[in-house]
């Protein structure tokens, strides 16, 4: 077992979750936090944890953690994935561990490995300016064997080392090239349209093997999904624990947990989406959990530590049998655009027996409501449980468009 | 069904443990989550009981630490119905406060502070306090606008309530509280009515105890104001047995019926059908039946034709209270006033504006039928009749409410003619400065929604004028920079009536509280008789006033009027006031609970000793003019009486200059 967890970052169900388990940690997050960390007695180093570059000194944060005795570093956030990769370079005398944090964090060179080694990749490229954009799109509407007068291909482009979908936008037309890229969003990364069914996997890893496959079924991206996935993605499991396995090897990860989307499409084959190494919104950990009477949190975190032995990893997870009775579901709920006042949860939830609770917050008054970037700012979530997939997927679709504030 | 209850109230259980042992940082969405659990169960007789057994836990668990449940000792009873009806979670979290109240109470729960009787006062203080809401079904259409679950979550919770309080044992808080009601005599009496109604179903008044008796005196005014009346189910059987009744019966009748109307302020349907009769056949038995005395019979006596005409006409069993206010007005003489007597007149022959019609028809009890004209010639007798018994409501209206009442007392022909050009035109014009500002033509202020609970003319002047004197003070704000712009707006918006002197205890310059002595000082040497020479006050005068919490922590601003003072029955000398918001029980700290009744106050009057009324005001307008140097003889110890209070209530959110 490690000395001690480096948690990067933060998170409160980690931290919560490492309470309960009293497994020895310290956080390491910005100066900020640390009069909060203080209050509730969390361990605490304050560190300012800027974007990672050449002038980061990874090692004088290591000679702040040596203090505590620090053997495995954690990412929490995505923007400490470099920083987790740097120290864990340092404590298992590996600098290519730092280089496959980086594999993380940028969105071209991830897709390039992945492209090495035989994943299934959409046509991609490396753009930064409006005027590439547009080349790119007449070259991939040229291999699309296009006529005169037919739609554009479909392509999307996505900030190189932004979380989830922040950033992301879908271009449909060459018109909309002007109209949805902005100038701050150049340099990106443009990959033509993947289709198939969009999913998400949680792999714990260790010593380069998966341990544990979570699959999780997107419902509405961002707004609702469950765990386990329904029986037609879960009777795909052999396959997506191949492709995984296969993307762990060409990446070359021995520690960890990895969150890729994929896409599978008609033809049964998986197209590769993207990869990160922290935890995953949607609260799909938490589901996980539920799920396969486990906690997910605490395995994420000790999947990091090269000194546990199978045996010992085994404790955190559930057995390799194990067959999850239930589904887990959640939505996550947003105000409609426009003005509120109040809270209603509405009756039929209150009355539906896949109901299980919400954490909804009550606005502190009559509020307007706009937009929303990335999946941030949700007003909290409707938590289900049941036995059928098909009627979880009916009720998430359902309460996606509910209004609870009115 | 079963099944999926215990798999709830384990799921329930399940959360209790995981909130109770959660960290410190992770309380707050493991609460939420509970709470939403709780919220389910609250929805079913079993969830409540069920919640009920669990509520020592809860408490255990911390549930109400941080919220402002927290402590038993600092909720108020009255507050609860409003709490329960603002929907989740405020409602849920107050559910389970009644529980936990209602553990105390029975002793399943020990608090040091707070013992078992006081949570059973507690509890009975709020069932009273919320009566209607306590025995209410929800089933009227004016409850359409919340959600179906919530209402039933506030049906179960009373149920169990009841079951462990019995109604009996209420019944002297419950007489005081509808004397006290009574007493205050506000033009709007649903909510006596409403309270009436339950007793009257739920409440077997028999036997001769004092309180029940105290409750019968109204119930039977209501519902059965005579032998006679109760012996005919309908006023229609009661109108028939009136036509054949002898004179002596008659006359014992309308004795009867107009006394109780003048005890009580509440119209029976009989005796809007008796007084019918009474116009029809016996005029002289009017009299009588409106309860009046010489200067109301002498008024009665030279326009009995127009009350024919006006009772006909615009008296229904919708707006029979304006029977009451008919009466008030004849014993005032009002329409021996020319102005008055014209411009009612008018009033009666008004085309009322769509929109007028549609805020009239708004404001009534959808299964009541009266038509706008009725409501508006109904309400203008009963606000000439009580000046002060209108109420502002829920709206944020106080300075127009206050307004309605000096017109109704002083002019009443000005209110009229607002009236007017508000019923036909939709539109009111009031001078500022010498220019005009109309109300149609001002912004509308942030919308809010109106609460359409008031008398019908305040439903008709109050968004008119609000909206004018809105815009009088933002006007002042440019015109008078660095001035208290009450100065200006007060006699502009209210009339002549207002005293030339004004005194702010704020200067908004310096942004200090000063010469608070000296405000002191004046106020007394202009008001209470033993300082300004034995005088009493001529017109109300308009204040500004802090209003603060039972915890003397400021709350916000508040304007009510001052009307009198003088020598309670007791000997002590009081401040009476007019208060637009004096419904329910007030307590605004440090032991200063004006007082409705039973202090000298007359109907509609609000009352506290002079010292700790005087702690409360920030502005008040006077006559300089007949100071003549007064102030200096009021007596230091008076002022520092005062001035602690201020100090240790609202003054501790001000900077004082010393």
């Amino acid at each position: 077992m490690a000395n001690r967890f480096a948690l990067l970052g933060w998170s409160l169900p980690v931290i919560e979750s490492m309470q309960k388990a009293r497994l020895p940690y310290v956080v390491v997050s910005f100066p900020e936090f640390e009069s909060y960390a203080k209050e509730h007695s969390i361990p605490f180093i304050g560190y300012r944890l800027d974007e990672f570059g050449s002038h980061s000194n990874s090692l004088a944060l290591a000679e702040l953690l040596r203090s505590y005795d620090v053997d495995v570093a954690v990412p929490l956030f995505e923007e400490t994935v470099e920083w987790a990769g740097a120290l864990n370079s340092i404590y298992r005398d590996d600098p290519r561990v730092l280089n496959r944090a980086f594999l993380f964090r940028n969105k071209a060179m991830m897709k390039r490995k992945a492209l090495l080694g035989g994943l299934r990749v959409g046509l991609f490229e490396e753009i930064h300016n409006h005027e590439q954009a547009h080349r790119f799109l007449g070259r991939l509407n040229e291999a699309e064997l296009q006529l005169p007068g037919e739609e554009d291909a479909w392509f999307h482009v996505k900030p190189f080392a932004a979380a989830g979908t922040i950033g992301h936008r879908f271009i449909r037309s060459s018109d909309e090239i002007d109209e949805k890229i902005k100038p701050t969003d150049f340099p990106c990364l443009a990959e033509s349209h993947l289709t198939g069914q969009e999913f998400s996997c949680e792999a714990f890893i260790h010593r380069g093997k998966i341990r544990f496959l979570n699959i999780t079924e997107y419902v509405k991206l961002g707004y609702s999904n469950f765990v386990p996935a329904g029986p037609e993605l879960e009777a795909k499991r052999a396959l997506i624990h191949t492709e995984i396995q296969k993307l762990v090897d060409i990446f070359g990860i021995e520690y960890g947990m990895i969150h890729p989307e994929w896409f599978l499409a008609e033809d049964g084959h998986l197209n590769f989406g993207e990869v990160a190494c922290r935890i995953p919104g949607g609260h799909i950990l938490e589901l996980a959990s539920k799920a396969y009477h486990f906690d997910a949190l605490l395995a994420f975190v000790v999947s990091h530590d090269p000194s546990l032995s199978d045996e010992e990893l085994g404790q955190f997870f559930p057995p390799r049998d194990f067959t999850p009775p239930k589904y887990y579901g959640n939505v996550m709920v947003f105000p409609k655009s426009g003005h509120i006042t109040r809270l209603e949860v509405p009756e039929e939830l209150v009355e539906e027996a896949y109901y299980t609770d919400n954490n909804l917050v009550a606005p502190l008054g009559p509020q307007k409501i706009g937009g929303r970037e990335g999946f941030g700012n949700h007003f909290g979530t409707v938590n289900f449980a049941g036995e059928d997939a098909g009627r979880m997927r009916e009720l998430l679709k359902h309460y996606e468009d509910v209004p609870f504030y009115v | 069904m079963y099944e999926r209850h215990n798999a709830q109230e384990n799921r329930f259980l399940d959360s209790l443990a995981i909130f109770r042992e959660a960290a410190s940082f992770s309380k707050a969405e493991n609460k939420e989550r509970l709470l939403s659990q709780a919220d389910v169960l609250l929805r079913s007789t079993e969830g409540l009981a069920f919640l009920y057994q669990s509520i020592p836990q809860m408490n255990e668990s911390g549930l109400f630490e941080g919220s402002s449940w927290r402590d038993p000792e600092h909720l108020v009873p009255y507050l609860v119905g409003g709490t329960l009806l603002a929907g989740y979670p405020s409602s849920t979290m107050e559910a389970l406060s009644e529980l936990r109240l209602l553990a105390i109470a029975e002793q399943r729960i020990l608090y040091p502070s707070f013992s078992a009787e006081q949570a059973f006062a507690f509890l009975e203080d709020m069932v009273v306090a919320n009566f209607e809401l306590a025995y209410e079904d929800f089933s009227g259409e004016a409850w359409a606008q919340y959600a179906v679950g919530e209402l039933e979550k506030i049906r179960l919770l009373f149920v169990f309530i009841r079951e462990h309080l019995p109604l009996e044992h209420l019944e002297p808080k419950i007489a005081d509280a509808v004397e006290t009601l009574s007493e205050h005599r506000p033009i709007v009496v649903s909510r006596i009515k409403r309270m009436l109604a339950v007793i009257d179903r739920h409440l077997p008044l028999e036997g001769d105890g004092h309180d029940a008796r105290r409750l019968r005196k109204f119930v039977d005014a209501l519902y059965r104001p005579s032998p006679n009346a109760d012996n005919h189910a309908t006023p229609d059987e009661y109108r028939q047995w009136l036509e054949h009744a002898g004179v002596k019966a008659l006359k014992t009748e309308s004795y009867q019926l107009g006394e109780q109307m003048v005890s009580t302020g509440l119209v029976s349907d009989y005796q809007l059908a008796l007084l019918r009769f009474a116009l029809h056949n016996k005029a002289d038995l009017v009299p009588a039946v409106l309860g009046l005395n010489a200067h109301g019979i002498a008024d009665y006596e030279r326009h009995q034709a127009f009350v024919a005409i006006l009772v006909r006409e615009f008296i229904v069993p919708a707006n029979k209270q304006a029977v009451y206010g008919l009466a008030r007005v004849l014993q005032r003489n009002l329409l021996s006033r020319k102005a008055t007597w014209h411009s009612f007149n008018r009033l009666t022959r008004v085309d009322i504006h769509p929109e007028v019609e549609e805020r009239l028809l708004r404001g009534k009890q959808p299964e009541e039928k009266a038509t706008p004209a009725q409501l508006l010639i109904g309400g203008a007798l009963c606000l000439l009749g009580q000046p002060l018994g209108v109420r502002q409501g829920n709206n944020p209206s106080c300075q127009s409410a206050r307004g309605l009442s000096m017109w109704s007392r002083h002019a009443p022909g000005k209110l009229l003619n607002l009236l007017i050009d508000a019923a036909t035109a939709n539109n009111v014009v009031f001078r500022y400065e010498g220019a005009l500002i109309e109300s149609a033509k001002t912004e509308q202020g942030p919308a809010r929604p109106f609460d359409y609970k008031l008398d019908p003319v305040s439903i008709v002047l109050i968004p008119h004028l609000d909206r004018v004197y809105g815009e009088m003070m933002k006007r002042a704000a440019v015109k008078h920079p660095g001035d208290d712009p009450h100065v200006s707006v007060n006699p502009a918006f209210y009339g002549h009536w207002i005293q030339t002197g004004f005194l702010s205890v704020y200067n908004p310059l310096a942004g200090l509280i000063e010469s608070y002595e000296n405000f002191v000082r004046i106020f007394y040497a202009a008001f209470h008789p033993e300082y300004n020479g034995a005088h009493h006050m001529i017109y109300p005068v308009p204040l500004g006033i802090f209003v603060t919490d039972a915890t003397a922590t400021m709350l916000g601003y508040h304007a009510v009027s001052l009307l009198r003072i003088e020598r309670a029955p007791a000997g002590d000398w009081r401040a009476y006031f007019f208060n637009p918001n004096s419904e329910g029980v007030q307590n605004w700290g440090q032991g200063i609970r004006p007082s409705v009744a039973g202090k000298g106050e007359f109907h509609g009057e609000s009352s506290l000793p002079v010292y700790q009324f005087v702690s409360r005001i920030y502005a008040f307008h006077y006559n300089a003019l007949r100071l003549e140097g007064k102030q200096e003889d009021v007596p230091d110890e008076v002022v520092e009486k005062v001035e602690q209070l201020a100090r240790e209530s609202w003054g501790r959110k001000y900077i004082w200059r010393i």
